[in-house]
């Protein structure tokens, strides 16, 4: 029998407009699904049971009908809890916005909607998207599905692992530091986070306004093509958003071949920590590109090291300046019976905000106060130049730059979640791509020896998502690991 | 080597930031926060006298939007998330000692 769990966006799109299958029993083979497996994997902070069957009832009478259906008609997707979604809670993981109901919706949602994309739930996150194991999420940890006992990575694991589990068709992440690449690399799927400013900030709880980037998770390159061509553009709402004309990622997904391709594999991601297995598989990885025409450049991005630094500078103050607004006065939680100002605000915000944030708006604070300023946040800001700059010189040389994504495979839940600066270091090599901005898609590339999934990331040059979305879509033709799926 | 922050900052920071912190937050977080502190002396390694900071990388400047009246929510919707409101308003509590 048919398991329509399995299928891509663009398997289920034909199946359903053919009227092999209703969008009824889409929604209902995902929803089963979440309620066999969620109880264990734990990705979703709300299932939308109800809203998802509504709306695959209204589809399907458009089909029967004969109206024309959006290119996302037939697809389930899972929403990390930090996009607005109106009428539905969004709680950003954090216990401050627990029973908060947005007004309105994020815009790259609500693109996904009007092309009946249908939600099946908000997936969980570290507390506002801070943190790269989902372990900092106000409610619970989300757990790996290749090995329950592990990590799903984050801060977008909820996501990841929702996608990994067969409980979506495609989900919804945001990278301010890895937070798509690195769960899509633990959780072996694949995940793209877009040039900064091609895809709308607008309706999404604020990390760090000049590192966020929306992005999304899908079973192969072709169905994320499909899906950041709908989420890109220009918003009105978002003053950041890129006018650059999106390219039809859909369209040119053969537009690149493998044959004459310069990738450069910079020495720097090879050291500081990593695994051997993880970093062997990586350069199995340039190999396979090289047996099948690549041209492998050996290239160094010197500063790379500094990364980590220059980002828990930067991060953390924009963080202290976004969190400014919970106030527990327009929105949130907050303590009640009490009449002072002041008093009101360090005991709500002292009571509802989760340590790990507590943390980042402390050093945000230190780095952006008048001694320390200088030292700190105008540092931090040169040397962001710096590695942006170097990122602009490799270009000159290079297509495109391949390497690791997590220095490790999944680690076990609990191993680092009291020590702050190792959870910090393990975002050593994707960081930098946020720094300056840039475009990355993460894929899986093979497993170590306790079968768990290896990734890898191709970064481009600045809204060359469409060359990224063609070069992992001929290596996916080539090779199967993206459709390798956990044993749950 | 010299101590980055001290109990005594932390606790003026957490004001200024609006945190109240337990003395128990207070034991932990410090010397969390030391060590990430320590560890961006890192930076101090590389020259930076001749680069300018970087603030933003899109390079788009004065994005504006025409200044038009359009619908927006009504007031009933816009408060609905408010901890306390009254008559169509937000209700804060007192900003001034009596």
């Amino acid at each position: 029998m048919l398991d329509i769990t399995t299928l891509t966006i663009s398997d289920c799109h034909d199946l359903l407009v053919n009227k092999k299958i209703t969008a009824v029993e889409i929604v209902t083979s995902y929803l089963d699904r979440i309620r066999k497996y969620d109880p264990e994997i734990k990705a979703f902070i709300t299932v939308t049971n109800d809203l998802a069957l509504a709306s695959a009832r209204v589809l399907d009478k458009k089909i029967a009908s004969g109206q024309p259906v959006g290119q996302l008609a037939g697809s389930v997707m899972a929403v990390k809890d930090i996009f607005l979604t109106a009428g539905i809670e969004t709680t950003s993981g954090s216990q401050l916005l627990k029973g908060y109901i947005p007004q309105y919706s994020s815009t790259v949602y609500q693109r996904l909607l009007d092309e009946d994309a249908i939600l099946v739930g908000k997936t969980n996150t570290d507390t506002f998207a801070f943190g790269g194991s989902t372990e900092n999420s106000g409610y619970f940890t989300t757990h790996n599905p290749w090995n329950t006992d592990l990590v799903p990575g984050g801060s977008s694991g909820g996501s990841a692992a929702a996608l990994s589990a067969s409980l979506c068709t495609f989900s919804l992440g945001t990278d301010t530091g890895g937070s798509i690449r690195q769960p899509a690399s633990l959780c072996g799927i694949t995940g793209i986070k877009p040039t900064y400013g091609r895809n709308s900030r607008y309706g999404i709880t604020a990390m760090a306004s000049s590192f966020d980037c929306p992005g999304a998770f899908a079973k192969n390159a072709a169905d994320l093509a499909l899906v950041t061509k709908i989420m890109a553009g220009a918003d009105i709402h978002d003053a950041t958003s890129s006018p650059v004309t999106v390219a039809d990622y859909s369209q040119e997904l053969n537009a690149q071949t493998l044959s004459g391709l310069k990738i450069g594999l910079p020495k720097e991601y090879f050291g500081m920590g990593i695994d051997d297995e993880v970093k062997q598989r990586i350069l199995d990885t340039a190999e396979f590109f090289k047996k099948n025409g690549a041209e492998i450049i050996d290239i160094s991005l010197p500063n790379t090291k500094l990364g980590i630094a220059v980002y828990y500078i930067l991060v953390p103050s924009e963080i202290s300046s976004n969190m400014a607004r919970y106030d527990g006065i327009r929105f949130g939680q907050s303590q009640k019976g009490i009449d002072d100002l002041l008093q009101y605000y360090l005991d709500t915000r002292g009571e509802f905000m989760e340590p790990e944030i507590k943390r980042r708006v402390l050093i945000g604070t230190y780095a952006l106060s008048s001694g320390y300023y200088d030292a700190y946040y105008t540092k931090a800001s040169k040397v962001r130049m710096i590695i942006k700059n170097e990122f602009i010189d490799a270009y000159k040389k290079v297509d495109v730059i391949l390497t690791p994504v997590s220095p490790t495979t999944a680690w076990p839940i609990g191993e680092k979640s009291n020590d702050p600066l190792a959870m910090y270091l393990s975002d050593v090599f994707t960081v930098c791509v946020n720094v300056a901005g840039l475009p990355s898609i993460a894929l899986p590339c093979g497993f170590d020896s306790k079968n768990l999934p290896i990734g890898f990331q191709l970064i481009g040059n600045y809204f060359e998502e469409s060359k990224l979305f063609s070069i992992a879509h001929q290596y996916q033709k080539l090779t199967n690991y993206h459709l390798q799926a956990p044993k749950i | 080597m010299q101590q980055k922050i001290s109990l005594v900052e932390l606790q003026h920071l957490s004001k200024l930031a609006r945190l109240k912190l337990t003395s128990l937050e207070e034991q932990t977080y410090l010397p969390q926060i030391e060590s990430v502190l320590e560890y961006m002396d890192i930076l101090n390694e590389t020259d930076t006298t001749s680069i300018e900071p970087l603030t933003q990388i899109t390079g788009l400047k004065n994005i504006t939007r025409n200044d038009e009246i359009k619908p927006s929510l009504d007031r009933s919707n816009a408060l609905s998330s408010a901890s306390k409101t009254t008559n169509g308003f937000v209700v804060v509590p007192n900003t001034i000692k009596k």
